[in-house]
């Protein structure tokens, strides 16, 4: 039809999609090994129990008690629901299986190494190193540096409780099981301020320029792999925030026992997954930031990328940048 | 009770319930108040089929294991017995021949119960007709049926009434004197049979004597106690006699002259010293009142091991002592329990710190008012078999042991000459000896029964389990009613029929009480002259012990072998008649069932009953029930409970039972506050805990808090470090004017409130 | 060679008995002077007020066979004897958790004063048989309890019962027990005791 602009494009469909596709197909396996992993009893239950919760009913209890006999009645009542149908296979699974883990992080390792040498690694060349540009502003340095460090402690406290075998239990093991809540907890605000700040799909919505702004918000458009990793980064992150909240918030008493148990052992099972996923795309962020592409890693620090850098492989963050100045 | 057959205590044990086919609770809950008790019912039911009915406002964890369940309105029990009753006579299914032999007055009760249909029960106390006559069927065709009972039934302003109308019911279905039957009440706190039994009460001396001139005269002979010097410790020789302040009313005392207070017959004074020796005062009926009493007096003394928490309610400031009571395993003696046997206890830890033994504490104040040596006379004396008369034996008393022999040297109405120390000490120290359900004892106790439940006439007696058991011989504890009221009354015998003597006794017929004059004729002996010369005046107050020895030789019970009576011919109802509580939730049946006209100088206060009662229309501005009950982590007035970590943390705040369906018509959430406001014009700030186990039109509140007054933290008074971790409101704060027209106590569990958001 | 016969110890509640007194809570509690946030056992009521329906019944750790809770720890901190009971080692325990999901009865109890509201180390019913310390020492008392099994008495919870509700000892007595007292009561009994079949499945 006329009238509608359409891309010169001379790619395939495949090589312009690439990213999600790739990106795709690997979180499907992912997600799938993950549940065979987790072996749910009964994923039609927890597709329910999801329903139910949207609905205000976290008790997990989705046969009404009045159509149970009066033995399971009494069972629901004391015990709570129908155990078997979310517990304690994903636990027992993690324990049991936790030597997979390591397999799943070298094959990996394995297919990003494949890629590599597959697609290459993009460089600037730089004759002039010394004419940079503040791209960061300090604040913007310190959130994204906060948030690499938070995530990499959350990632090495959270799995030293699954590979507990190794670390072998005691009071350091259990100082990080500490630390992994209270750093969660104060990982919560940085997660937020790094979802907003780096929402640079702003094509979707008009937002304001300016040098003030631009201090909080990063520059630059997003390229399909890196707007993949942004949005893993808030869904997966979401999820982990969520479902870790509220494994800490809702501290298992003796009065709450048998309403909030089936619901937190969901959340485990959430938060499981979002560990397990958003270890793929941390792979999958140094990949696209650091070996696809040879990056720049003082301008993290300094907040300032040579031009050079910028006009060969950021050309959208140095388009900006001019239009501030106008 | 007493008044109906001679005794006014349980009459068979816990452990004989095993042996019922039917139990009926009214007004009492085991489940919660008698835990280790409760084994016995749910043995009976699971062992001997028993059927459980539980008559109650409230469902509460008896009634969760009752087979039948009736939630009755508060204060309408004499009701339904009468419905019972009525339907029992109709059918024929009462015990005829021992009505004639055994009961008088049937005759005026089985008129009375046939005005009582079904349909007038249901009007009157809420239970369907049908409900009625299943409860009825059950019970009374399923045979032996123990009754039982506790608070629910006497603390009301016609609790004299019901606990004659459920004697009246197991003599209509001959339930009495067997085992497995009987009126069980239950009492409540650890010994409290015990010091009923000494009568740490205001009308009477102890083991029942009353305060005539001829007790007294026998405790001052019994005690070594010159008459005159004891005369001379009263104001008059009518004030001697005269019976005193009750613990329900006692503040009545102080405030007397105070506008809108009762008068009272003081002799002319208002009281001015209090002193407690272990009592939760702040769990009597009227906390508003007593707090009053306790800002006007000039003296209080409390003695305690915890802070009594009147301490923390007065704002009394100045000559407000307490004392540090000991503990009872600080100290050691015989303890009473609620079937009438004793145990020994013994002290495991000297009494700690400052604290002082309740009898240390009563030693050193005898002392300092001069009074110590009359005081503990009677326990170095012992009774001359030549002289029949106490004499000096000892300078120095062992205590507790001298104690003991004394109470079982001189109380002889209940029988208690077999409680020497030394037998109890030896039935504690075997108690496995002896069988659980009939406490009969085997090996080394073999012929003796656990405790040696009163009466023991003898020192060789072996206990009496079961009473007023006419299939056992005297001398193996049985025996029939007592001979109290009287030879005859209206021209009829009182003494029991003929052949309905117990066991092997030489009279086989109705006897009277013994006395000199009559024992040989009754007994059918001869006494010596030197016997018939040491023979006390009668079988009460007999010294020489002859009395006790000759009956226990013929098979004979000194108390006389009479009929039980239905119709209580001093009482101004003679036999029990319905009457609505004094704040009823049905002002049509206040017309028909007024309250009983006021009563002047009753324990010397002037008290109201039907002024109070047509003061106004309570239940316009008053319309929900009030019932206040125990909890079972906590005991009386709660302040040694609610210190222990364990027990407060499983109720750590006051709280009130509401309905569901109640709360949301006034707008209250579960777990929010509110306000129950009494007639009294006092109200106490609660939070609500929705409960399905009251009805639409009562409220539940536990009795065990205190610390909070109207809304007012009061806990700021405690000593440092003595604060319990559990505070609350006190529900006495609420419960309302009203007392028993024989008893004085309160009618705690027929009041009325309002309830209102907070 | 006559047979050995191992004790198998287990844990009965007979609901039709138990008035919740919680005097096996208290007992349990003072007796191994446990934190007040901590409920080793816990009676819970259901249908309370609702006639013919309320029922109540002391829970506390059922030292199940194929114990779930030893299955999932990550640090392999629970030992299981072999009369049955199941214990665990607090000095290994890294307070995640993870016992407590996988527990069918929520025995696993985590103390509530920590900082940030961390767990810290997990507390759960010994049947009274303390801890990996050395048996009876100050130790063994402080992290875990009485060790009342060594000394051959019955646990605290089961000896304090009012109505002797709650049975403790080898499952083939207590199964005696259960089965004297169907017999007696003669009518609308269930099939097996609470939770046994989820605990012991068929051993």
């Amino acid at each position: 039809m006329v009238g509608i602009p359409r891309m010169e494009t001379n790619k395939s469909f495949f090589s312009q999609n690439k990213a999600y596709i790739l990106v795709g197909l690997g979180f499907v396996a992912l997600t799938y090994w993950y549940f065979w992993l987790a072996s749910i009893f009964d994923i039609n239950y927890v597709y329910h129990f999801i329903l139910r919760i949207f609905q205000g009913d976290i008790s997990g209890q989705l046969e009404p008690l009045e159509s149970m006999s009066k033995y399971q009645q009494m069972e629901a009542g004391i015990f709570g629901p129908r155990y078997d149908t979310i517990a304690p296979e994903i636990i027992r699974a993690f324990e049991e299986r936790q030597s997979l883990l390591p397999y799943v992080f070298a094959v990996e390792f394995v297919v990003f190494t494949i890629a590599f040498f597959v697609f290459g690694r993009k460089k600037a060349k730089i004759e002039h190193p010394k004419d940079t540009v503040l791209v960061y502003s300090l604040f913007q340095r310190f959130v994204i540096l906060l948030n690499i460090v938070l995530m990499v402690y959350l990632f090495i406290t959270g799995f030293s409780i699954t590979f507990g075998n190794i670390t072998g239990g005691g009071s350091v093991a259990r100082f990080m099981r500490w630390t992994h809540e209270v750093v969660g907890l104060s990982w919560i605000p940085i997660w937020l301020i790094l979802t907003i700040i780096a929402f640079k799909d702003h094509k979707l919505f008009k937002r304001k320029r300016g040098t003030f702004w631009n201090k909080i918000f990063l520059r630059g458009t997003y390229k399909p792999m890196y707007r993949i990793n942004y949005l893993a980064y808030v869904a997966f992150g979401f999820l982990l925030v969520l479902s870790g909240f509220l494994i800490w918030y809702i501290f298992p008493t003796r009065e709450n026992y048998v309403e909030v148990i089936q619901f937190r052992r969901l959340m485990l099972f959430v938060h499981f997954m979002g560990s397990a996923i958003i270890s793929f795309f941390i792979f999958e962020t140094i990949y696209s930031y650091v070996i696809s592409v040879k990056g720049y890693l003082p301008g993290v620090i300094t907040g300032r990328l040579p031009r050079e850098y910028l006009e060969q492989l950021r050309p959208d963050v140095l388009e900006e940048m001019e239009q501030e100045d106008k | 009770m007493a008044n109906t057959w001679g005794y006014g205590a349980m009459t068979n044990s816990l452990g004989d319930i095993q042996n019922a086919k039917a139990i009926i609770i009214f007004g009492a809950n085991p489940a919660v108040n008698h835990p280790v008790g409760f084994q016995h019912f749910l043995k009976a039911k699971e062992r001997n089929n028993a059927q459980i009915i539980v008559i109650d406002p409230r469902y509460t964890k008896t009634a969760a294991k009752a087979d039948h369940y009736a939630q009755i309105r508060p204060g309408t029990d004499i009701p339904f017995m009468y419905g019972m009753l009525h339907l029992i006579f109709k059918n024929g299914w009462h015990d005829q021949g021992f009505v004639d032999d055994r009961v008088y007055g049937m005759d005026e009760v089985m008129e009375e119960a046939k005005k009582w249909t079904p349909e007038k029960v249901e009007d009157v106390t809420g239970i369907p007709a049908d409900k009625l006559i299943q409860i009825t069927r059950v019970y009374a065709k399923s045979t032996p049926g123990t009754l039982i009972w506790a608070m629910g039934l006497t603390q009301h302003s016609i609790g004299s009434s019901n606990t004659r109308m459920a004697p009246i019911l197991q003599l209509a279905l001959g339930n009495m004197g067997v085992e497995g039957g009987g009126c069980n009440i239950l009492r409540g706190h650890d010994n409290v049979q015990g010091a009923t039994d000494m009568c740490c009460l205001s009308h009477t001396l102890p083991g029942y004597y009353g305060l005539s001139k001829g007790s007294w005269g026998y405790f001052a002979r019994s005690w070594g106690v010159d008459m005159d010097w004891l005369k001379g410790r009263f104001k008059s020789e009518e004030m001697m006699g005269a019976k005193g302040f009750t613990l329900a009313r006692w503040y009545a005392g102080v405030l007397a002259g105070k506008p809108g207070e009762d008068k009272i017959k003081n002799a002319g004074t208002n009281l001015k010293a209090l002193v407690v020796l272990g009592n939760g005062i702040t769990a009597i009926a009227q906390q508003a009142k007593v707090k009053e009493a306790l800002d006007n007096l000039e003296l209080i003394v409390l003695a305690d091991p915890f802070v009594n928490e009147a301490a923390v309610l007065t704002d009394k400031k100045d000559n407000v002592f307490i004392l540090p009571a000991a503990t009872q395993f600080e100290t050691s003696g015989s303890v009473t329990a609620t079937n009438r046997a004793a145990q020994w206890r013994n002290k495991v830890v000297e009494p700690m710190y400052e604290s002082k033994t309740d009898h240390d504490i009563m030693f050193e104040l005898a002392k300092r008012l001069g009074f110590y040596d009359e005081f503990t006379r009677a326990m170095l004396l012992k009774d001359d078999p030549k002289t029949a008369k106490p004499v000096k034996v000892k300078d120095k008393f062992q205590w507790p042991e001298d104690a003991t022999d004394e109470i079982a040297r001189i109380i002889k109405t209940i029988g208690l000459t077999g409680w020497t120390a030394e037998r109890l000490k030896k039935h504690s120290e075997n108690w496995h000896m002896f069988d659980t359900v009939s406490g009969r004892g085997h090996g080394p106790m073999k012929g003796e029964y656990y405790g040696l439940p009163w009466p023991c006439w003898t020192e060789k007696h072996c206990g009496s389990p079961v009473l007023y058991n006419i299939n056992r011989s005297v001398a193996e504890g049985g025996m029939g009613f007592r001979n109290r009221f009287g030879l005859e009354h209206d021209g009829v015998d009182l003494l029991a029929g003929k052949g309905s003597a117990p066991k092997h006794s030489a009279n086989k017929d109705g006897y009277p009480e013994i006395n000199a004059k009559n024992i040989e004729a009754v007994l059918g002996i001869t006494l010596t002259a030197e016997e018939k010369n040491l023979i006390g005046k009668n079988w009460k107050v007999d010294t020489s012990g002859i009395i006790a020895q000759k009956c226990m030789e013929q098979g004979m019970a000194p108390y006389g072998n009479a009929k039980a009576r239905a119709k209580v011919w001093t009482f101004p109802d003679q036999i029990p008649m319905h009457r609505e509580p004094l704040h009823s939730p049905r002002e049509d049946l206040v017309k028909e069932y007024p309250a009983y006209a006021d009563k002047p100088n009753h324990y010397r206060v002037d008290t109201q009953y039907i002024s109070k009662q047509t003061e106004q229309n309570w239940s316009k501005e008053f319309p929900i029930n009030l019932i206040t009950g125990r909890l079972v982590n906590m005991n009386g007035a709660g302040v040694e409970t609610r210190a222990s970590k364990y027990l407060a943390k499983l109720t750590p705040e006051m709280f009130c039972d509401i309905n569901p369906g109640l709360a949301a018509n006034h707008g209250i959430r579960d777990g929010a506050m509110m306000w129950i406001h009494s007639p009294e014009g006092t109200k106490i700030k609660v939070k609500a805990k929705y409960s399905q186990s009251v009805s639409e039109d009562r409220v539940f509140i536990p009795m065990h808090f205190a610390g909070y007054f109207q809304g007012e933290d009061r806990t700021g008074n405690f000593p440092q470090g003595t604060k319990p971790y559990a505070n609350g409101e006190s529900a006495n704060t609420v419960t309302n004017y009203g007392y028993d027209i024989i008893t004085q106590i309160p009618e705690t569990k027929g009041g009325l409130c309002r309830i209102e958001k907070a | 060679m006559s047979e050995d016969y191992y004790a198998r110890m287990k844990f009965y509640c007979d609901e039709s008995r138990c008035i919740q007194c919680d005097g096996c809570s208290v007992a349990c509690a003072e007796a191994h002077e446990l934190p007040v946030g901590i409920s080793r056992r816990k009676v819970i009521t259901l249908n309370e007020g609702i006639e013919n329906k309320e029922f109540s019944m002391s829970v506390a750790c059922m030292h199940c066979t194929d114990a779930p809770c030893e299955q999932v720890c990550p640090v392999d901190c629970f030992y299981i004897r072999e009369d049955g009971i199941v214990l665990h080692d607090k000095d290994v325990c890294i307070g995640c958790g993870y016992c407590l999901f996988a527990c069918p009865f929520g025995a696993p109890q985590f103390p509530q004063d920590g900082a940030f509201g961390t767990k810290g180390a997990m507390d759960k019913c010994t049947m009274c048989a303390g801890g990996p310390e050395e048996t009876n020492s100050a130790k063994e008392r402080e992290l875990y309890g009485q060790n009342r099994i060594s000394e051959g008495k019955v646990p605290v919870c089961a000896a304090m019962c009012s109505t002797k509700a709650l049975l403790v000892g080898d499952s083939q007595d207590v199964a005696q027990v259960y089965r004297e007292r169907v017999a007696s009561r003669g009518h609308g009994v269930q099939s097996a005791p609470y939770g046994w079949d989820t605990a012991y499945g068929n051993k």
